[in-house]
């Protein structure tokens, strides 16, 4: 049977988190352990309970999982210390949850999944902690690309534009405009040259990468081929795994497509343990 | 803030308990979640409400039901008769590993019309705090499908438009039948019987709904207070559900009631 704990610790044991472990008999060998942490100001529990169902479905399959609040978020208190700086204290009490299962759990591997700002301290702990073998990033780092622009020029040429225009107007007028503001997500990007070197240094290293991205990024991801063609000098076809979700909004908000990115990253972690671990 | 399950194993429930800080209260308050993507929209003001009640020397008790956030089952299986039992389960919780005498709930939305609910079904309440309550569950769905519409303006493609009853989804989670006949069953203006404790109804703009529940709360003879809150923002749904005005006016009238 799965089981579910609550664990406290990192920097004045600020940070509560969950955690969540297969049935002992179903433990699948040389698993790494997935950590999970905020999406925006959503607490551990993830927007739409993505995280929830995400480590019971990993569960499912013999991996373990912490989900869990940085400080001041969520479940978890603010810490006295620890500067003003959000992203660096992020990256520290990821790494805290990391030393925690290695120092209570014996755990020496790690995937690390992050959705949009969450991107920021997965990709930063992953460049640093060797004990890091995989990352996924839902809807991470997007640079324009020619065919980006091609197609953004081109989108009043698209019916579905103007159907969700006319479906728009048909609305209340106080609904119309409600809430758009909280759908536009700014924020500080590596420069594409970092970041290049940073992704061939973790393929070197043998760290398994994951890229989704959603149709919720239409303004600065609009095409299939946009990842590659951004990253073109990697070659990255074939060498991580990549999916674009065209329906699926921003924080997978419907049911189904929900479902798909779960089932997605599930076999995708289940795929980070060795062949030699499989295998026994 | 102590994080805590509770409840028999094969039922886990997630609770937060937030320990009164000075001078201890004889009262306890259990926080009631709304449900959904209200639940979403406001974790972070009812974990501000439970601090701002702490420091005034409440034991705080708030918890997920069944089915939602970090307690156990699926979404689907959510049903109001659960969570009614649930919000028991808390008080429970909360009385045992405090000792408080008495225990006040505070609601909002759907939250506010199981925590009627509970004290109906013999929960020894200390009082009531309605929170821009659930009055018709009829009402209160249609409000939903109206920003389920909304979704589906900022999409290039929508789902097909069907009956909420067909699609059995709302707003994100899974919505079924048999919870949309308990939601429709509710009606807090039309009880027979109303429990017997102080009510507040605490709201941030007037609506004949809650016009008509405030009848309903006069005529019983039973205490009752109605608290307007004007909201704070741009205005809409989002900033009266996360209005920092409301949750002083809620921690200071359980202060005084206490």
């Amino acid at each position: 049977m799965t089981r579910e704990r609550i664990c406290t610790f990192g920097p004045e044991q600020s940070l509560v988190g969950i955690l969540t472990e297969p049935d002992p008999a179903k433990v699948l060998p040389g698993a790494p352990v997935v950590v999970l942490s905020n999406v925006g100001l959503n607490h551990h529990v993830g927007p739409y309970r993505l995280w929830v169902e995400l480590a019971r479905q990993l569960a499912g399959r013999g991996v373990t999982t912490l989900r869990f609040d940085l400080s001041g978020l969520g479940d978890s208190r603010p810490r006295r210390e620890g500067g003003s700086d959000e992203f660096q204290r992020a990256r520290e009490e990821t790494r805290a949850a990391l030393d925690y299962l290695e120092q209570k759990k014996g755990q020496k591997q790690f995937v690390l999944i992050g959705l949009c700002s969450g991107v920021d301290s997965v990709h930063a702990v992953t460049v640093a902690d060797p004990r890091v073998v995989g990352a996924a990033f839902i809807d991470g780092y997007t640079y324009r690309t020619l065919g980006y622009h091609l197609r953004f020029h081109l989108r009043y040429l698209s019916p579905r534009r103007w159907t969700r225009y006319l479906r728009k107007r048909k609305l209340p007028a106080r609904l119309r405009e409600a809430g758009e503001a909280d759908e536009v997500y700014t924020r500080e990007y590596p420069e594409r040259s970092q970041l290049t070197q940073d992704y061939k240094h973790l393929l070197e290293r043998g760290v398994s990468l994951c890229f989704v991205f959603s149709g919720g990024m239409g303004l600065s991801f609009n095409h299939e081929g946009q990842f590659f063609e951004m990253l073109s000098p990697l070659k990255l076809e074939g060498r991580v795994t990549y999916a674009f979700y065209p329906r699926a909004d921003h924080l997978f908000s419907v049911p189904e497509d929900r479902g798909e990115l779960l089932r997605k990253l599930t076999a995708w972690a289940v795929g980070t343990v060795p062949p030699r671990a499989l295998t026994g | 803030m102590t994080p805590c399950f509770f409840g028999s194993s094969e039922r886990q429930l997630f609770g937060i308990h937030h320990p009164a800080q000075g001078a201890e209260r004889s009262t306890g308050v259990v926080l009631c979640y709304p449900a959904a993507q209200e639940y979403m929209l406001t974790h972070w003001a009812f974990r501000k409400l439970a601090g701002m009640l702490a420091r005034e020397g409440f034991h705080v008790f708030r918890f997920d039901y069944y089915g939602t956030g970090d307690s156990s089952g699926e979404v689907h299986e959510g049903r109001v008769a659960t969570w009614v039992q649930d919000i028991r389960h808390a008080a429970n919780e909360l009385q045992d590993v405090t000792g408080v005498q008495r225990v006040a709930l505070v609601g909002l939305r759907l939250g506010a019309a199981l925590a009627v609910r509970a004290a109906l079904e013999g929960l020894s309440t200390a009082a009531l705090v309605l929170w821009e309550p659930l009055v018709q569950g009829e009402a209160w769905l249609q409000e939903l499908e109206l920003l389920q519409a909304r979704r589906a303006t900022r999409t290039l493609f929508p789902q097909p438009e069907s009956p909420l009853e067909v699609r059995e989804e709302l707003l994100g989670f899974e919505f079924p039948r048999a919870l949309r006949e308990d939601i429709l069953a509710l009606d807090l203006a039309a009880l027979p019987a109303w429990p017997a404790t102080r009510t507040h109804l605490v709201v941030g703009t007037p609506r004949p709904e809650y016009q008509r529940l405030q009848e309903r709360l006069e005529g019983t003879g039973l205490p009752f207070q109605h608290h307007l809150v004007p909201e704070e923002g741009a205005g809409g749904q989002e900033s009266t559900l996360l209005s920092n005005r409301i949750l002083q006016t809620i921690t200071t009238l359980l202060k005084e009631a206490a």
